[in-house]
Formats: structure tokens, sequence, C-alpha cells
């Protein structure tokens, strides 16, 4: 593993901007009402990439992350990160 | 601090008393297996023990009179007695030890002073002592218990064995991993790979328009490390859970590439697919908690996951760059592994703890230098190093000690740390040491 690109900052990401990936994080209170979350995302503008129910969280992509945030059960909205690890003939790893 | 032992016991020669016998009461701590019912009348039935009061009784009774009155003592919440027994009464709890329901072990009990030497040598051979004395066979202390930190060591790959897998005990454990579920989130896995045919393997692709086969190695050198077989076609042992059934989730792209979309996906199915272990040599530099990690990381506890992480490579010692760990190791709820060398010195690029973390610091450290393992074919085998190797031995190992304990989750992390070998390097830097096999 070597370093990062940290992303936009979705706190950052309002308006017209150029949609970022983001990790939607859904309350302890609301994991048995998950679908009804997601769809309240959905109608919020967050693109849809996987529902997470082991781990009650969403994936997804989004113009407006603050819009996000005032849905319902929701506890957190958090830009992606990308993670790199060294080419493969690297010694250290 | 108190310790067992005694300044009255007569010295040796140099002065030491390391070599003495401890200092005993006399009477003897009787250890029930877990379960056994009615511990009195056992003791009674077993060694003629008849007075004996229960811990219960004592604090119901005036406890002044209760102790007087009763020598035998014993602590049902602990599972434990205390009993004054003869040699023969000793003899009789000691075989009455196979049942399932009755006495797991006899030792005798210590006197504790507060400490004025280490006097930890002394009170192991007390302990082998008595099995002597009973006629017990073996020893108490298995010989590479690695008590003795102080001594300087430095392991090889061998013709039959990597270092990494001596130093940690993996190939004089008896456990494999056997029906534990081990997840390795990383570049894939070559499925074709000689030393794994025959394995349980469960493949899952998380990367957008790539299968879950091994475009990079990354994957397969992880793999191979924490689930090797005991016996590969040609070469040593490199892999610790040869039983494990293996879920590879390939959450990084060939290119070695991943987002937090692919990972949390990953961890999701692993948890979902019931896996015990959950290894990721991956991460990214960002030196601060990482939330969504922690989130995982806590509710993949709760439903009896572990997720080992890798606590990154970017210290450079050698210029007093310490580093810091990345997420998403640095998640209090993710066990974050730093990289050792043959001689259990912290490598060169092993990451810190991060100055102002609590709790997202390294937590355990493992062989992480020139480590030899799988490679996609036709190259099959290679030695990299990185804390990436370091993880999925831990992985492997945690393996091992959720077949042999039954426990997951929080217990799982926490028999890790406790029975792991302490190092003399920083915690900043090895947490609570190199996690050993069960």
């Amino acid at each position: 593993m070597t370093h990062e690109e940290d992303q936009e900052d979705p706190d950052v990401t309002e308006g017209e901007e150029p949609t970022s990936l983001v990790s939607v994080t859904v309350d302890d209170e609301h994991l048995d009402s998950l679908d009804d979350v997601v769809e309240a995302l959905r109608g919020r503008g967050l693109g849809v990439d996987s529902v997470l129910t082991s781990l009650g969280m969403v994936t997804g992509r989004t113009a407006d992350a603050a819009a996000l945030r005032e849905v319902e059960g929701v506890a957190a909205v958090d830009a992606q990160v990308e993670h790199e690890i060294a080419p493969p003939e690297d010694d250290l790893q | 601090m108190i310790e067992p032992g005694s300044s009255s016991h007569p010295t040796g020669p140099g002065g030491g008393t390391l070599a003495s016998p401890p200092e005993t009461t006399g009477r003897f701590i009787v250890l029930f297996a877990e379960g056994a019912e009615a511990p009195g009348s056992l003791l009674r039935d077993a060694a003629g023990l008849t007075d004996v009061a229960t811990s219960r009784q004592l604090r119901e009774d005036d406890a002044s009179d209760a102790t007087a009155q009763s020598t035998d003592t014993v602590f049902e919440n602990l599972g434990m007695g205390v009993v004054s027994a003869d040699p023969d009464q000793v003899r009789a709890l000691q075989e009455s030890t196979r049942g399932a329901e009755g006495v797991l072990s006899v030792h005798p009990e210590l006197v504790h002073h507060v400490r004025t030497h280490d006097y930890l040598r002394g009170y192991v051979d007390g302990v082998g002592d008595l099995g002597r004395r009973l006629g017990a066979s073996g020893s108490a202390v298995p010989p590479d218990s690695g008590t003795d930190t102080a001594a300087p060591q430095f392991f090889r790959d061998a013709a039959d064995l990597t270092w990494g897998i001596q130093a940690v005990g993996a190939h004089v454990s008896t456990w494999s991993g056997q029906g534990i579920g081990v997840a390795v989130l990383d570049t894939g896995f070559d499925a074709g790979h000689p030393d794994f045919a025959g394995r349980s393997v469960t493949m899952q692709s998380f990367v957008p328009g790539e299968s879950a086969h091994d475009g990079h190695g990354h994957g397969t050198h992880c793999i191979g490390t924490a689930c090797g077989p005991r016996t590969p076609t040609t070469g040593p042992r490199y892999g610790v859970a040869h039983g494990a059934d293996i879920f590879v989730g390939k959450v990084l792209s060939n290119a070695g590439s991943g987002t937090d979309g692919g990972i949390l996906g990953g961890i999701d199915w692993a948890v979902g697919s019931g896996c015990a272990v959950i290894s990721m040599s991956l991460g990214a530099d960002v030196p601060r908690e990482h939330p969504p990690y922690t989130v995982a990381g806590k509710r993949a506890l709760d439903q009896g996951s572990l997720i080992v992480a890798a606590a990154a490579n970017n210290a450079m010692r050698t210029d007093l760059d310490f580093g810091f760990v990345g997420a998403p190791a640095n998640s209090p709820h993710i066990l974050a592994v730093g990289a050792l060398n043959q001689q259990l010195d912290v490598t060169y690029f092993s990451a810190r703890t991060l100055a102002d973390a609590r709790g997202g610091g390294v937590d355990v450290a493992g062989p992480g230098y020139q480590v030899y393992s799988s490679w996609p074919t036709p190259t099959n085998y290679r030695s990299i190093s990185g804390t990436s190797m370091a993880t999925p031995h831990v992985a492997g190992l945690a393996a091992l000690w959720a077949e042999a304990t039954g426990y997951r989750g929080r217990e799982l992390w926490s028999i890790l740390t406790q029975e792991s070998r302490r190092l003399l390097a920083p915690s900043l830097d090895v947490g609570s040491g190199m996690v050993l096999a069960p």
C-alpha cells in the first residue's frame, strides 16, 4: 500500500457541481427501515451504487451531499477515498 | 503490583533467586471445568474434602467467623476453589481432571509480595515442578513460549518453513482454521495456483469491469500468507490457516487501486457470508480517522466479523520519519497491524500511531519483511515486504484462534492481544506485540 488521493470534500460539493462518490451511513434507529431511507436518498439525488445491508450503509454518487444529510435516518455522508497499492514489481507493498 | 515469590528464599551463588522455588502456602487452587455443577460436592466426592464453604456463604455469614471455620472455599463466579489437601487428595483431584464436567487443573497457592525482583521464571518453574511432583506428563509451559523476550533472535526462512510461520508458531499449532471463513479484500486471487487445489474458495469482484481473478499479484500473496497450505507443492510452508474457507473479495483493480465503495461492499459481503476474519492489506494515507470505517468496523464486530488492516508503509525510520497509521486501519474498531523484520524489530517503513489517535493506533504486529508467499502463475512464489504482508499473518492467526476458542468479534480481538508476544519496541509501533498461534 502507498499513497492516496483524497477526493473532493462533499461539504463543498453543492449546487451544480459535478457528482462525487459518497458513502452514506444510516443510523442505528433506521437499520430496520433501510429501504425507506434508500428511497428518500434517491429522492434527494443519490445515484445508488450499492445498498450494504449488513453494514447499514449506501454507496453512490451525488452532486449535493448536504441534501443527503437532511434525510431522516442518515447519520453521516462521507466523500469516498481512493486506496492504492504499489505496482506488482515493487519489493515494498 | 504484586508478584509471586519471596525475598526470604535462599539465593543462588550469583545472588539471583530466579531458580529457587516459589513460596507456597501449602494450599491448592482448583480450577473447575466450565459448567461444572456443584463444585463443592465434586471436591467431596473426588478427594473427601467435606468442609467447603462457598463464597456466597462467606458473604452471607459473618465473614470473619466463616473464614475461621472453613479453610476450603469455592468461588462460584470464577469456577475455582482454594483447598487444603494432602498429596493423596491432590492426586485424586488431578486424576479426576479428564471428566468434561470436573476438575481442569490443580496448582499450588502462591504467596504474593510487593514486587522486589522479577520472579516470573520462578513461578514458571513452580508450576512445572507441580506437574513433576504429581507425575503429570509434559511441561506446564511450552518450550517455545516466548517468555524470554530479552534473548536476541533471528528468524530465517528454512527449507520447510518461512521465517514468519516460525516466528508466530503456526507450525506447532494443532489448529488450521477449519470451518472458519477468512475474507481477503485485495486484488483478487489466482484460483489456478497449484497450492490451492481442492480448497474451498468463494470469489466475488467489487471492481466494475474486472473479474475476481488477480491481475496484480498482491491479493494472491496475501491469501497465501493467511490461508496457504500446510504442505505446498514445492518449497517451504508459508500459509497460516491452511484449513480455512477462503473468501476472495476483489476490491482493488489489477492496477492496484480501489474506492471506499468497493471496499465497503466487500466488507458487507464478507460479513453477510459469516466470515469471522476480514483481512485488508490496503489503505489510504489519510492522517485522520475516516468515519465510514469506524461504523463498518463496529457493525462488523457486532455481527462477529473482525477486520484486520495494514497500518501503512509511509514511515522512513532511517530518516527519523515515523509516518502515521492511515485509513481504514486508524479506525478504533479495526485491528491495525504493523510490520516486523526477522529480528522482531519494527521495519523501517512500518507506520507509527498518530499522535492524537484515540484507539486508532497500531494494535498488533506481525512478520512483514521479505515475506515469501504465493504469486500468480507462472511465477508461483515471491518474497515482498510491507504491512500488507504482516496483516494476513494476523488474519490467519485470528482464524486459528476463532477455531480454537469459538470466539468471534470483540472476544476474538481480545484473545489475540492477550496472548500476543510482547516486544521491546514502543507500543506506538507494535501495540500489544506479535500475535502468536494458539
